[in-house]
């Protein structure tokens, strides 16, 4: 991509550096390289403005002890850049075009004159609105519409600065020789006004896709001759002949590495000028992280943002949370957006199967995602409605540039495994145990005591989590894409493989296999532009349909896995062999169709129409088999053991949303955006699920139709919604930011009389370093804002509202008919009201630091109230008056870029607070949440009992009686909070050479539930559970043991009811706080001069891991995917890949 | 192109009844259901449907009062000890969904009688057996409440808002309204057993007739003792000999045997295979451990006779040689089939062997001696027993045979022996015997209601929980 440069400037030479020589022997070297050379034998330090590194090279150049300035601008073509000196910096920056001539002022007796100039962009598109100060004088100038401005009386010896939101501030001299000067002519008036929001909207996609590394700015940035509408904006100094009233030109350039524009809803506008606060990662961000799903990736990285995987098993379930939970009965879901397109993101699967709930968002698949953006505030939901009040995650996937064809590929390999075991006890230790538990409960060893009455080996040891989860998963993933065009149409094919295994065999694996394509045109008058992209997603995933984990509490002498002929041992029906489940399999074969389209037309110059039109088909097949040999043999008789089930579970959605636009300029000072539009949007779900039971044989339970008993249940849906939306934007003079908006949202979940509700919002920004009084110096941006609104959630069951029967167990031959439940009629929708308020700086467009603090109210929760059983029914569906208030503290700090000679250091921090209440619930006590929830306290509580100590003389663990009844009952319980109090997220990348270093830490202060006893109370015996964690507490042995662990027993006569009582006391609340290194991606840029020479355009070498390392002093496997009831997960795995990524 | 999308626009604007979704297919809506005879008849085979699947299936109510009286033991552990221990907890999951299933039947009861009552659409014949059975269900399901729980809610409304706020009703009210349903159900149910389309006659007696419900107004004026009207009822059934007679002990409970009134054949369909739930869960053919298993106690095995032959004939035995030594468990084999499709079985719920016994007691309690010898004589002769003499038995003694041939003749079907040891008041003597041999907590007095599930007490805002819990 060459680049065209406009470019000025002016010399300074300083003698002392002349003497400076170098010595160069240099071949196919970009720039930098060629600075880091001349670094490294002078003292100087050199800079280059962004852009000119990438434009000059490959250079070959050779010299022995000559001065280095010679050098430079013999490497820098002259006419083009200028070199200019500083002490013992050097600067190569942008020259300007030949002076024409500088006529652009008029000078006054005393020296004191009128500047006249325009600002302009690197494009040469004027800026209008620019803010310009000049030192030592309070009053401001702003550039008018046509991005003219005049200085009234300046002198030689006075300096100024422009201000212009996302572009870097600069100072220039009142000294205006050597200025540039350009002829203003029509042009540029008549493109005064064309930087409209859609066609930004636009730009960005195409330009971000060519460069995955530049966080590039619509606002008309430098590399805008890749976007096509970009073209529109191009000025060429001095093209229109005339040379009257010639005027200065001043140059911005944009700021880099900033995630500048953020697209809020329906409307794009720039960060600075946004009244809340937008998070967002990058497709560099993404692309060092080795995950199947592209939540797992943004895992940490938000602030107010929780993900949390439900298993460590490929391809299941990963929950997302955008600043708390609102809805006490209804869904939390936010709303996940791709491409324009809104994404089921509820879980699908029917049957059960090892890792839960299967995820219904492998799509799009990691890699090809080149934006994602979080919106939570009360302005960005208002604009999505309903549908985003618990947060919207904006996903948009990579576009392609114009250009040469190109072709990328990237492949890796890796290895993942368990870092983190329980620290279990080995057969001796067991022994002792159990043999202690039978004398303390005066039992003799029983029949059913396998472990010690020589059923099974006692001198044998097993370590079952080495055994069962010990080994290691592979990952192999292949994507490439294919991608080109000319200015007016460009296209990408694309295409990858995924296969990830499971820790404890190789057979279960989730394979996924995706494609995509994206075409984009603008029309031949530039007025029309369409972006289609389609993504396809086959994902296959086999799984046992149990977790095998919990396993790993077998009794250390449990027998072995497999008998010596190779089959699998029962040891005579008393084991119950865990390898038994790889036998029971589960298989997923999930397909995920997404394609969306965008149009825009631009019917007048400030007015645009578009529609995005979006279709989304996912489809999950299902099947589960059970044969009788995955058990015992004391079975294999048992015909009605061996089962067969087939799901089917599929959603078709459409959507459809045109919206008209315009912008309207009222003076200089006053701009005013307005939108207008509507969303129709219908999702139709259709869930076969055939069950097969008894089957005659194993050999047959493949064929669900050799079933004995056989089922079939059949259900559908359709989810309609519309939505009417109006946005007016007003902004003074980039000072002051007023949004508001108005909607109407209307939901198929409510009946026709409470269907629709009108919603809004209103924010405001102060931009205060806009302002003179601000002009502090380093501080390039100043802002402080306010929003609030109301939205609702209608995220509930669809149909409640219908009075229905459904088919039953009937009678006599003939099917029944039931009441399906008691009809509300008018229940209506749960309302948010959202606000946040905060701020963000910004100095030296480097230090970036922003603090939200936001609060959320749902009221009108609509719960499924509880009906007293002697009426038949079980609930009703009815809006309580009950309140939960979500509010927190969010801070994020970026640095952008430092550069330490050959070292550049980015650095992000996000940090969150949340807390959580239930404000109000009236009558709880009499709900079904009496013991779920407290008034007062957040919905992340655990009622539980109070552990008062072992009562010495039984060894028995005592609890507290806190309403003094004589009995320890579920009256005695307590609420103790659980869940996060605060969590951050840590990013640094280190740049050396081709070298980048990139570590990710995930920290979290929590706490969490963890069975103490385990499965079983520490003593007894089960077929597969028994071991016990290692405890260094003293446990009771006899009469008058001050002990903390209750004694050994081995039935349930007197202990279980304290073991129970244990784990649901307050001791099973713990400490499950972590700090993570969740990710470490390094990556070795291939020198040019390597590439070139087997003439491919980059090639790079990475190394990747994914939570390489925890550190905890939770006891279970996993704080993050912990185990909220007794059994342990699959936790989540350490991944390794070393992969190759070349571009030709 | 510039027209294309701004009509397009407007036409958007226009889409007032998008949101507008019809009820799913999948389901039926509630204004059509009563207007049609067969989706009429589908609503009331839910119930019955229910009934033999669910909570408070046949099999369920014999095993949880056997537990609790000195029917049944524990074969195996299991959660079920609250019942044999005479323990129950107001939290005990079992009596929340026995007590919320019952309410099921009687809410659905309840919406069949006025579902038909209010339309007009339907069948007149059609309309009157449905709600005649809706009725009889409704009885039946609170002749059941009252008998377990005492004092119960009684709704007889569809409203639910209504009755969230019942309070309960004293047991003679309850009978009072169990009485009256079933004088109304006596007009409207047919004289003859009905086939599937609830009009042409049937050879399957699985649906209440009109002599159902003759034989639960028996059973019901016998326990709130009004003696008479108990023998009428029961004069009544006895005297259709050409229709019900006793048959010999392997044929009582086949399906559609000369003996049943009532029967509840399986559901439809009949997913798990089984022909009656307490031959699924009564016959014992594993080692009790494997499943939740009980067996015929002791005292039910002393109080036979030598030589009953329903000793022989219903009841059998397994015995476990996986522990040693081996145990032997005796279990109800009154049904023989334990799974299979082919029905042979049908679960009974009334026959006329109650009844003769029912009049055996009545002619006791109003001084007709003889007749109640030779009543009380046709059910012994039948299991193979002398008949007793002329004039052996005082009222007294004759009582004290009746309620243990009672016990010998109605073992372990739904409960008899639970509700004959409270309702004739021996229930303080036998029990405070039995419970601490069953390893249980000293017998109360109050233990003989159970309590209301918990749940109950604390979502209905006017019931209150029984003394004692």
């Amino acid at each position: 991509m060459k680049k065209v440069l406009i470019v000025y400037c002016f010399i300074i030479f300083c003698n002392q550096l002349h003497a400076q020589v170098v010595d160069l022997d240099i071949h196919g070297k970009n720039l930098n390289e060629v600075i880091m050379i001349i670094g490294s034998q002078t003292p100087i330090s050199i800079t280059v403005d962004p852009g000119i590194k990438q434009s000059i090279g490959p250079i070959s150049y050779r010299c022995y002890r000559k001065p280095f300035m010679d050098v430079l601008k013999e490497i820098c073509k002259e006419e083009l850049y200028i070199i200019t000196v500083n002490g013992n910096s050097v600067h190569i920056g942008y020259k300007p075009l030949p002076q024409e001539n500088v006529s652009s002022r008029t000078v006054n007796s005393v020296g004191m004159y009128d500047l006249r100039g325009i600002v302009v962009d690197s494009g040469n598109a004027p800026l209008s609105g620019a803010n310009i100060f000049i030192k030592g004088r309070r009053e401001k100038f702003v550039s008018r519409s046509d991005g003219k401005f005049q200085l009234t009386n300046v002198s030689k010896r006075d300096s100024f600065t422009i201000k212009y939101m996302g572009f870097k501030t600069r100072d220039f001299s009142c000294d205006t020789a050597g200025y540039d000067v350009i002829n203003p002519g029509n042009d540029i008036a008549r493109n005064a006004g064309s930087r409209e929001r859609g066609t930004e909207e636009f730009n960005a996609g195409m330009n971000e896709a060519g460069n995955a590394d530049s966080h590039t700015i619509i606002n008309a940035g430098p590399v805008s001759d890749t976007g096509i509408a970009g073209n529109e904006n191009k000025l060429v100094a001095g093209n229109a002949g005339r040379s009257d009233d010639n005027v200065l030109r001043f140059t911005l350039f944009p700021m880099v590495q900033q995630l500048d524009t953020v697209t809020k809803g329906y409307y794009v506008t720039s960060d600075r000028l946004n009244p809340g606060k937008v998070s967002g990662i990058k497709a560099r961000d993404i692309q060092g992280q080795p995950v199947s799903d592209p939540l797992l990736a943004m895992d940490g990285r938000f602030a107010g943002v929780i993900v949390s995987p439900e298993s460590g098993f490929a391809g299941s379930f990963v929950g997302l949370n955008v600043e708390g939970v609102n809805s006490i009965a209804n869904g939390n879901a936010p709303l996940v957006i791709v491409d324009g397109v809104p994404l089921a993101m509820s879980t699908m699967s029917q049957l059960r199967n090892a890792a839960g709930d299967i995820s219904s968002m492998p799509l799009p698949r990691p890699e090809n995602i080149e934006s994602t953006y979080i919106l939570k505030d009360a302005d960005a939901s208002a604009i999505y409605g309903s549908r985003g009040a618990n947060g919207i995650m904006l996903v948009k996937t990579k576009r392609p540039a114009a250009g040469k064809t190109h072709l990328s590929m990237a492949v890796y390999s890796g290895q993942g495994d368990i870092t983190r075991r329980l620290k279990l006890m080995n057969t001796q230790q067991y022994l002792a145990m159990r043999h202690e538990a039978l004398r303390n409960d005066t039992l003799d060893v029983g029949t059913t005591d396998y472990d010690l009455n020589g059923k099974w080996d006692t001198t044998s040891y097993t370590d079952w989590q080495k055994v069962l989860l010990g080994g290691h998963s592979s990952v192999l993933d292949a994507n490439g894409s294919l991608s080109g065009g000319n200015q007016q149409t460009r296209f990408s094919i694309g295409g990858g493989y995924r296969r990830e295994t499971a820790v404890f065999s190789h057979n279960f694996a989730s394979t996924t296999l995706s494609a995509d394509m994206t075409v984009m045109h603008v029309s031949d008058n530039k007025k029309m532009t369409v972006d289609i992209g389609l993504h396809y997603v086959n994902n296959d995933n086999q799984l046992p349909i149990s977790d095998v984990t919990p396993k790993i509490l077998l009794a250390p002498n449990a027998p072995s896995l497999y008998t010596s002929s190779g089959d699998l041992n029962w040891e005579n029906n008393t084991f119950d062999n865990p390898h038994g489940l790889f036998k029971q399999r589960y298989q997923a074969d999930f397909n995920h169709f997404l394609g969306s389209c965008r149009l825009t037309y631009k019917l007048l110059p400030r007015f645009m129409l578009s529609t995005n039109l979006g279709y989304n088909y996912i489809q999950l097949n299902e099947r589960l088999v059970i044969p009788t040999s995955s058990m015992s043999p004391v079975n294999s008789s048992n015909a009605a053991a061996r089962e067969h089930h087939e799901g089917l579970n599929a959603i078709q959605s459409w959507i459809v949303e045109p919206q008209a636009n315009y912008s309207l300029n009222l003076g200089d000072q006053h701009t005013i955006d307005l939108l207008a539009g509507i969303t129709l949007q219908q999702s139709k779900q259709h869930q076969n699920l055939f069950d097969g039971t008894n089957f005659e044989s194993d050999a047959l339970v493949e064929n669900i139709s050799m079933a004995v008993n056989k089922s079939f249940n059949t259900d559908e849906n359709v989810y309609r919604y519309k939505g009417v939306y109006a946005r007016v934007g007003y902004n003074y003079n980039d000072l002051i930011i007023l949004n508001f908006t108005g909607r109407n949202d209307g939901s198929s979940r409510f009946s026709a009389a409470r269907r629709s509700e009108f919603f809004g919002s209103a924010a405001i920004a102060w931009i205060f370093s806009n302002t003179p009084a601000f002009n502090i110096p380093h501080l390039s941006l100043g802002k402080v804002y306010a929003n609030t609104g109301k939205t609702g959630n209608d995220q509930l069951s669809n149909y409640q509202f219908y009075d229905t029967y459904s088919v039953s167990t009937g009678y006599g031959g003939v099917p029944g008919l039931e009441r399906a439940q008691l009809i509300n009629y008018l229940y209506r929708w749960e309302i948010l009201i959202k606000s946040s308020v905060g701020f963000e700086l910004c100095f030296d467009e480097k230090y970036t630091i922003s603090a939200n603090y936001y609060q959320n109210h749902t009221r009108n929760q609509l719960i499924k109230y509880e009906l007293p059983a002697i009426t038949g029914y079980k609930y009703t569906t009815e809006n309580l008056p009950a309140v939960v208030q979500n509010r927190g503290l969010e801070l994020e700090l970026e640095i952008q870029q430092i550069q330490m000679k050959k070292f550049r250091w980015m650095h992000s921090l996000n940090f969150t607070v949340p807390y959580n209440k239930l404000v109000a619930y009236p009558n709880i006590a009499s709900s079904i949440y009496s013991s779920i929830y407290e008034v007062g306290q957040p919905l992340n509580v655990r009622f539980v009992y109070g552990f008062k100590g072992i009562n010495p003389a039984t060894g028995i663990a005592e609890f507290k009686d806190i309403n003094d009844d004589g009995k320890v009952d579920k009256l005695d319980r307590t609420t103790k909070v659980i869940g996060p109090k605060f969590f951050a997220g840590w990013g640094n990348r280190f740049t050396y050479k081709g070298f980048s270093l990139e570590i990710f830490f995930q920290l979290v202060k929590q706490t969490a539930y963890y069975v103490p006893n385990l499965d079983l109370m520490p003593g007894a015996f089960g077929s597969s559970v028994g071991n016990q964690p290692l405890s260094n507490d003293r446990r009771w042995k006899q009469p008058g043991d001050e002990a903390s662990v209750q004694r050994y027993a081995a039935s349930k006569k007197y202990a279980e009811d304290a073991a129970t009582q244990y784990n649901q006391s307050d001791a099973s609340i713990v400490n499950a706080s972590y700090i993570r290194l969740k990710n470490v991606s390094i990556y070795w840029n291939l020198p040019l001069s390597w590439s070139t020479r087997v003439k491919i355009k980059s090639a790079s070498l990475f190394l990747n891991s994914q939570n390489f390392a925890t550190w905890t002093h939770y006891k279970g496997l996993d704080p993050q995917t912990q185990s909220f009831h007794s059994h342990y997960r699959m936790p989540l795995q350490r991944m390794i890949a070393a992969g190759i990524r070349i571009s030709l | 192109m510039r027209c294309l999308i701004i009509f397009g626009f407007l036409w958007m604007m226009g889409c007032n009844n998008f949101t507008n979704v019809d009820a799913p297919d999948s389901k039926i809506e509630a204004s059509k259901i009563y207007q049609d005879n067969r989706t009429a008849m589908m609503a009331l085979y839910n119930i019955y449907g229910g009934m033999f699947d669910k909570n408070a299936s046949p099999a369920k109510l014999a095993r949880y009062t056997g537990l609790c009286s000195d029917e049944l033991e524990l074969a195996w552990e299991s959660n079920t000890e609250g019942f044999y221990w005479n323990n129950i907890s107001s939290g005990s999951i079992y009596v929340d969904s026995l007590w919320s299933t019952c309410y099921l039947y009687i809410r659905n009861a309840n919406d069949v009688f006025w579902g038909c009552a209010g339309s007009e659409k339907l069948d007149s014949g059609i309309r009157r057996q449905l709600m005649g059975e809706a009725l009889f269900i409704r009885a039946y399901w609170f002749f059941y409440l009252t008998n377990l729980f005492g004092d119960i809610a009684l709704p007889t409304t569809t409203d639910a808002k209504v009755n969230a706020l019942l309070s309960r009703t004293i047991q003679s009210k309850v009978y009072d309204q169990i009485i009256s349903d079933l004088k109304t159900a006596v007009i409207d149910l047919h004289d003859n057993y009905v086939g599937p389309d609830s009009k042409s006659l049937s050879n399957e007696r699985n649906r209440p007739n009109k002599a159902a419900a003759f034989a639960l107004l028996a059973r019901a004026y016998l326990y709130k003792g009004d003696y008479e009207n108990a023998e009428f009822q029961a004069n009544t059934i006895i005297a259709m000999n050409e229709v019900y007679d006793l048959v010999p002990l392997d044929q009582v409970f086949l399906k559609n045997s000369k003996e049943a009134i009532w029967q509840l054949s399986a559901g439809t369909p009949n997913v798990s295979s089984i022909n009656t739930t307490e031959g699924n869960e009564f016959i014992i053919t594993q080692p009790p451990k494997y499943r939740i298993q009980q067996a015929i106690s002791s005292y039910l095995l002393k109080a036979f006779d030598v030589g009953d032959q329903r000793r022989k004939h219903w009841i059998s035995s397994y015995t476990d040689k996986s522990v040693s030594p081996t145990v032997t468990y005796y279990y109800p084999y009154k049904y023989k089939v334990s799974s299979g499709d082919d029905l042979k079985e049908y679960s009974m719920m009334i026959r006329l062997g109650e009844i003769y016994l029912i009049r055996a007691e009545c002619e006791v309690q109003l001084g007709h001696l003889s007749a109640a010898l030779a009543d009380l004589n046709k059910i012994r002769q039948r299991a193979g027993l002398a008949a007793f003499p002329e004039g052996a038995l005082d009222a007294k003694g004759m009582l004290k045979v009746i309620l243990k041939e009672r016990q010998t003749e109605l073992f372990t079907e739904q409960g008899h022996r639970w509700f004959d040891l409270k309702r004739t008041g021996t229930i303080d003597s036998v029990m405070s015997i039995v419970t601490p041999s069953k390893g249980g907590y000293p017998w109360n007095a109050y233990r003989q209601l159970w309590p209301i599930p918990i749940n109950d007490i604390r979502r209905a805002p006017n019931l209150v929980q029984n003394p004692g819990y």
